[in-house]
């Protein structure tokens, strides 16, 4: 790695305004993201902020309306294992623990999870390869060569790379929000608000800016958080990212779906909610497999596949669709 | 007892679970230095400027070698031989040419890792690039006829076209396997240190630690005496560690240049083009055949990518000369095709694992066409004689294979129609495949010391690649010499030590372990003869034969006579007894029989029809290989060969990227090998019989062989699942949508 | 950076960093407290390897994709390339050298013998690391992607096969002795 200074932070205020004041600083936590894209050239921090030592901030917090707090710098395991999580929202348990490994997942906090960057590998390698997201102005080398493994929703001739988050679908489905506190105090940021599509400026993934520190994640109560489900489509059985994946969360009334909250990973530069489905499905029946199918075809009109993952149009309908029948059987 | 065919534990275990075992990169090594190779960023071109100044003021920085810096090396020798095996001919830091992506450009040589790797990104390389050639579908048309390498390009018996054109049934496909990576867990790895006298002695992870020092004495200009090379614990080879590859040859002359030590650890990217990978083929199969079955001919003809620089070539045509009985000819054709990149080389399993894959799913489509079940067919076509050389086969079980293995299975149970299993929502899918792998014989020494606490010591230059070598060797000279495993010693991987070969295509058991059986019958027979004449023989008189020895202990049949190994070495006033053992094989191809392994595996997979993902269910194998010496280690290796095939079957590729003519995805979590997860349980039988044509142990190569018919199980086993058929490896989920 | 408020380790420019720029870190491995001096970027894997000569722990992938370098930080599983060792100032640090006690060896130490459950033994300390705090995991209720309801509390009676292999994905084998891992792992997890 390129030489860098380490320092831990005490309180928050001083790492808001040292990371507020200096381009080059970068705060670390889990690190199991920044040290890979620090060994592979794709981010060259002068400086390290170590946060893991701000106080309150690795809580888990079961709400007394239903709802859920999760500290920016709780470990993933954790969160994974805590009995109210498992309870009250198993999507965000199982979108946990089918994602890295048992290691990767004691070591990673949630607030690098969420904003851990692309798996793109032309964004990853240490060559330096033509990438916007790397390098802007420098092409997007996926465009027009391998993309398998990239969008088919909101992508850009300037970026096709995909979020490779798990829980982000999770939460993206269940309406968190993400508490941010910067320099102007703090606020609180929809999920589905939190990232950005590629568009010309493929470098941001996320609406965050200098001096911006994730405190805590979110998640409201909700009829929908029991009946839930993560449903992770990859070529290997463990230890990989999506080629798809769906997040599902659904209330009923009987086997009638009363809402139904669903979003995709691994097709886009963000979590992608199903909005168009999730109205056509409002009134469906479980049981009733094809309605469930022209529900879930209404969000797939404005798929753009690139060469290679054409695939993934007819895929993601049918992980959604298993996503959602396991959510429902849940209910 | 016998230590021979017992599920001994292994001696090395110790070391390996407690983290003891010095790996090539563990070894610790005072005043070394850390190495660290710029690679090209193009895959084309030359380069026009390199300017290393920020890089040589950089903090730790002893050196910076390029192309003008680096000392000449003398040509790899041709033709290409095992003895003296280059990874490629094309040699690192000699030129300003770039014929592929992550060629070496330059060499930062520091006090620290971190330090050489981050001077090394403050180099700037100018390239001049150009439009790189890469392999695909379009680049057959450029597919050239390459001179002999292994075995002859092509080969042909009878006649096969006018067979396939008259044939009742006809099967004629084409068949794709990917680009593949060794990925071994270990990084190849090289410590290059010279002694004051000018010796040079190089820690390296090699298969081949003597083979390592021909070349180096050849390409450094340097003499073998004054070359040693170690390799006592290798972190898995599978064939891409028995050649020399640039970086080796880099890490010594720096070492030379600088008169420090130098440790040179290649990083994971730098795995996919510093060192080999197995190349994907093309291939194309015409079967024709009897309605009963019986295979009339078979034209199999196969296309890979090479370098611009070399001419290797996949053997995938290879297994069809010898595995199946046919009437009316057989042909076989290789073709290269020149490509930007860097040469690929042997990687479990060459050329069999590739070319199963294109004859075992043709016989299946066959089976199909025909309306025979698939085993069924086999056995209509098993051979004792070999179709190629004419020959007898030494042994050939595979009558035994089909039947062990299906019984073990419950092939009877399968319904043949495709999509007619079902578990659940899950197809079931069950399918199969023979194999035959070929037998390497290698000539090696070995050297057995008794000594007078009634221990022994095998000295032999094989190497431990995880085999199981350092336990098998200890059973061999334990049973040979009548002592119990604990009294023996082994040790290997140093050129200091009696010459041996590769270990390479499963023939380390047959060969070297002849070689160690020889050594410590000559030290028996040594002490045999101690007891027998001169003045202090405690058995004189007596006769040979009459000598038992167990648990080293010499008793003369008959009689309450008896000596120690121990007392018999003090009786005549000697510190150790040495038997020396040099086996020296006739090559296979001379031989009066055709030796080859065979097996027949049996897979079973699960198919969620509407997500496309296919998961290996259950696997049997049956293998013939042979005498086992160590049925714990060997079930180990057949374990893992069937896991290589898995990875082959559903998940291995290297991907080039077809502007950059670059493998991308350089990593563990782009290129997909099986996880623990993948993997079910998996039952193995071992059917062989002591084979005495292929080694005076009895035993055939096994490693190799279990990996060889997986992939093509697997793809029946989907066939069978889905009524898809799948052409190209791997299978993944969009081939089945 | 503001030295006042923050504990800075590393001093001097930032663009090229000498030998000067190491900082002094403690870290108690295997029971021993272990003062040196790093540099910032030296990851935890590389200060076991090379500063304290504890070559057990294994540089497999250096990217956190393959668990050769597993080592335990204050009792859990984590990987050794992907932390700083400066980071881990102050941890209580166990690596494979660590797990014998008095001499014998650890009940999955043992196990990985009998079984088999490695070949060329260069994953084996990672294998054997990750296996004996996934036990730990197991036992403290923690679910994995195998468990079928993760509502429902987890016991170690339900560490079945396919827990066993999902629990121990992040560990590659390349000689792929799974199916051995998995029963050395068991016949340990059912004696513990």
């Amino acid at each position: 790695m390129h030489p860098f200074l380490l320092a831990s932070a005490n309180d928050a205020a001083t790492a808001i305004a040292a990371h507020a004041a200096d381009p080059d600083l970068a705060y670390i936590a889990g690190g199991t993201d920044l040290i890979g894209l620090m060994k592979d050239r794709a981010a060259l921090p002068k400086r390290l902020l170590d946060i893991n030592t701000l106080p309150d901030m690795a809580r888990i917090e079961a709400l007394p309306d239903g709802g859920l707090r999760i500290g920016a710098l709780a470990r993933m395991s954790d969160v994974a294992a805590h009995p109210d999580v498992r309870r009250r929202f198993p999507v965000i348990a199982e979108a946990l623990l089918f994602a890295a490994s048992g290691q990767l997942r004691n070591m990673a906090s949630m607030g690098g999870n969420i904003m851990q960057r692309t798996r793109c590998a032309y964004f990853r390698d240490e060559d330096d390869l033509p990438c916007n997201k790397r390098r802007p102005g420098s092409g997007c080398s996926a465009l027009h060569g391998l993309n398998r493994n990239h969008a088919i929703f909101g992508w850009s001739e300037a970026c096709v790379a995909t979020n490779p988050s798990d829980v982000a679908v999770a939460l993206a489905a269940l309406d968190a929000t993400v508490a941010v506190r910067g320099l102007a105090g703090e606020r609180t940021i929809p999920f589905t608000g939190f990232y950005r599509l590629p568009g010309e400026t493929p470098e941001r993934d996320n609406v965050l800016g200098r001096g911006d520190l994730i405190v805590s994640i979110e998640v409201p109560a909700g009829a929908e958080g029991r009946a839930s489900h993560y449903l992770k489509i990859r070529d290997r059985q463990s230890y990989e990212f999506a080629v798809v994946s769906a997040a599902a969360a659904v209330a009923v009334d009987g086997r009638r779906i009363r809402s139904a909250r669903l979003a995709l990973g691994g097709v886009a530069h963000k979590p992608w909610r199903l909005t168009a489905a999730e109205v056509a499905l409002r009134s469906a029946s479980l049981g009733d497999i094809e309605a469930l199918k022209s529900a879930l075809a209404t969000s797939f009109t404005d798929a753009r596949p690139l060469a290679h993952n054409a695939f993934k149009v007819e895929l993601a309908q049918r992980v959604a669709l298993r996503a959602l029948q396991a959510a429902g059987a849940r209910a | 007892m016998n230590a021979i065919g017992q599920p001994i534990s292994r001696f090395d275990g110790r070391l390996k679970v407690t983290g003891a075992a010095r790996y090539t990169a563990d070894i610790p090594l005072a005043d070394a230095t850390h190495a660290a190779i710029v690679h090209s960023t193009i895959a084309n071109g030359r380069t026009v400027s390199i300017d290393t100044t920020t890089a040589e003021k950089a903090p730790g920085v002893f050196a910076v070698f390029t192309h003008r810096t680096m000392p000449r090396m003398n040509p790899t020798p041709k033709p290409w031989s095992h003895l003296h095996p280059h990874g490629q001919s094309y040699l690192p830091l000699q030129d300003d040419q770039i014929h592929y992506a992550g060629q070496p450009v330059a060499l930062v040589v520091a006090g620290t890792l971190d330090q050489a790797a981050y001077a090394g990104t403050l180099i700037r390389v100018e390239y001049d690039a150009r439009r790189p050639v890469v392999f695909g579908s379009q680049a057959t048309k450029e597919a050239v006829d390459p001179p002999q390498f292994l075995w002859p390009v092509a080969s042909s018996v009878g006649d096969a076209d006018k067979a396939v054109a008259a044939a009742a049934v006809k099967i004629e496909q084409t068949y794709t396997t990917s680009d593949r990576h060794h990925n071994q867990m270990e990084p190849h790895a090289t410590t290059a240190a010279w002694d004051a006298d000018g010796t040079l002695t190089l820690y390296e992870t090699t298969q081949h630690i003597f083979g390592t020092r021909e070349l180096l004495s050849i390409v450094l200009g340097i003499p073998e005496e004054k070359i040693n090379v170690v390799s006592q614990f290798l972190g898995g080879g599978f064939g891409g560690k028995a050649y020399v590859w640039p970086h080796t040859l880099l890490a010594a002359l720096a070492a030379k240049v600088l008169k420090r030590p130098v440790r040179l650890q290649l990083t994971r990217a730098q795995m996919y083009a510093m060192v080999g990978h197995q190349p994907a083929t093309i291939q194309t199969i015409a079967l024709g055949a009897g309605k009963d079955g019986k295979l009339t001919g078979i034209r199999h003809d196969s296309i890979s990518p090479t370098p611009i620089f070399d001419s290797y070539i996949e053997y995938a045509g290879l297994v069809s000369r010898s595995l199946w009985a046919v009437s009316g000819g057989i042909t076989t054709k290789h073709k290269v095709v020149h490509v930007h990149r860097n040469t690929p080389t042997a990687m479990r399993s060459p050329h069999e694992a590739l070319g199963h894959f294109a004859l075992e799913s043709a016989m299946d489509e066959l089976a199909y066409a025909i309306g025979i079940d698939p085993v069924a067919l086999r056995l209509r076509n098993d051979t004792q004689l070999d179709p190629h050389s004419g020959r007898p086969f030494s042994t050939r079980a595979m009558r035994e294979c089909l039947r062990a293995g299906g019984a073990r299975f419950g092939w009877d149970k399968r319904t043949p129609e495709p999509r007619s299993m079902r578990d659940g929502r899950d197809l079931i899918g069950q399918g199969m495949a023979g194999a035959i792998y070929t037998h390497w014989r290698w000539p090696a020494k070995a050297r057995v010391t008794l000594k007078r606490d009634g221990s022994a010591v095998v000295e032999t230059g094989t190497h431990e690649l995880g085999a199981g070598t350092y336990t098998v060797m200890q059973q061999v000279a334990a049973d040979t010499l009548g002592l119990a495993p604990e009294k023996v010693t082994v040790r290997l991987g140093d050129t200091r030590l009696p010459a041996s070969h590769a270990s390479i295509g499963s023939s380390t058991m047959a060969n070297a372990g002849a070689s160690v059986m020889l050594a410590a019958k000559a030290a028996r027979d040594r002490a045999i003869d101690l007891t027998l004449t001169g003045r202090n023989a405690p058995f004189a008189g007596a006769v040979r034969g009459d000598v038992l020895i167990s648990d080293g202990r010499l008793m003369l049949a008959r009689t309450n006579l008896q000596i120690t190994y121990a007392e018999l070495l003090a009786r005549n006033g000697l510190a150790t007894l040495v038997g020396d053992g040099d086996y020296d094989p006739v090559e296979e191809a001379n031989g009066p029989k055709a030796v080859f392994s065979f097996a027949a595996v049996f897979a079973e997979v699960r198919v969620d029809p509407d997500l496309g993902l296919v998961r290996l269910n259950r696997f049997v194998g049956a293998y013939d290989a042979g005498r086992i010496i160590n049925p714990k280690t060997a079930r180990s290796q057949a374990i893992g060969g069937i896991i290589w095939g898995v990875g082959q079957a559903l998940l291995e590729q290297s991907e080039t990227d077809p502007v950059l003519g670059r493998f991308l995805n350089r990593n563990y979590s782009g290129y997909l090998v099986p996880t623990n997860a993948d993997i079910p349980q998996l039952e193995t039988l071992f059917v062989g019989e002591f084979d005495e044509e292929a080694s005076p142990l009895g035993a055939k190569g096994l490693g190799e062989l279990t990996a060889v018919s997986v992939a093509p199980a697997i793809a029946n086993a989907v066939y069978h699942a889905t009524g898809k058929r799948v052409r190209e490896l791997p299978i993944t989920v969009e081939k089945l949508l | 950076m503001n030295p006042a408020a923050t504990v800075t380790r590393g001093t001097g420019e930032n663009t090229v960093v000498g030998d000067d720029a190491r900082v002094p870190i403690g870290l108690t491995v295997n029971g021993r407290v272990r003062t040196m001096t790093v540099e910032p970027r030296t990851t935890l894997l590389d200060a076991l390897r090379d500063e304290l000569g504890l070559t057990g722990t294994k540089k497999a992938c250096d990217r956190g994709e393959c668990g050769a370098c597993t080592v335990h930080v204050d009792g859990r599983r984590l990987l050794s390339c992907m932390t700083l060792a400066a980071m881990q100032d102050g941890k209580q640090i166990t690596t494979i050298e660590g797990l014998e006690r008095d001499g014998n060896l650890h009940a999955i130490q043992a196990a990985f013998i009998e079984h088999d459950g490695f070949q060329c033994g260069f994953c084996t300390p990672g294998q054997i690391m990750s296996a004996v705090a996934m036990i730990e995991e197991a036992k403290a209720d923690w679910p994995s992607a195998a468990t079928t309801d993760v509502g429902r509390p987890f016991t170690i009676a339900e560490l079945s096969a396919a827990e066993i292999r999902e629990r121990m994905s992040g560990n590659l084998c390349r000689c792929a002795c799974y199916p051995n891992i998995v029963d050395a792992v068991a016949e340990a997890a059912a004696r513990s």
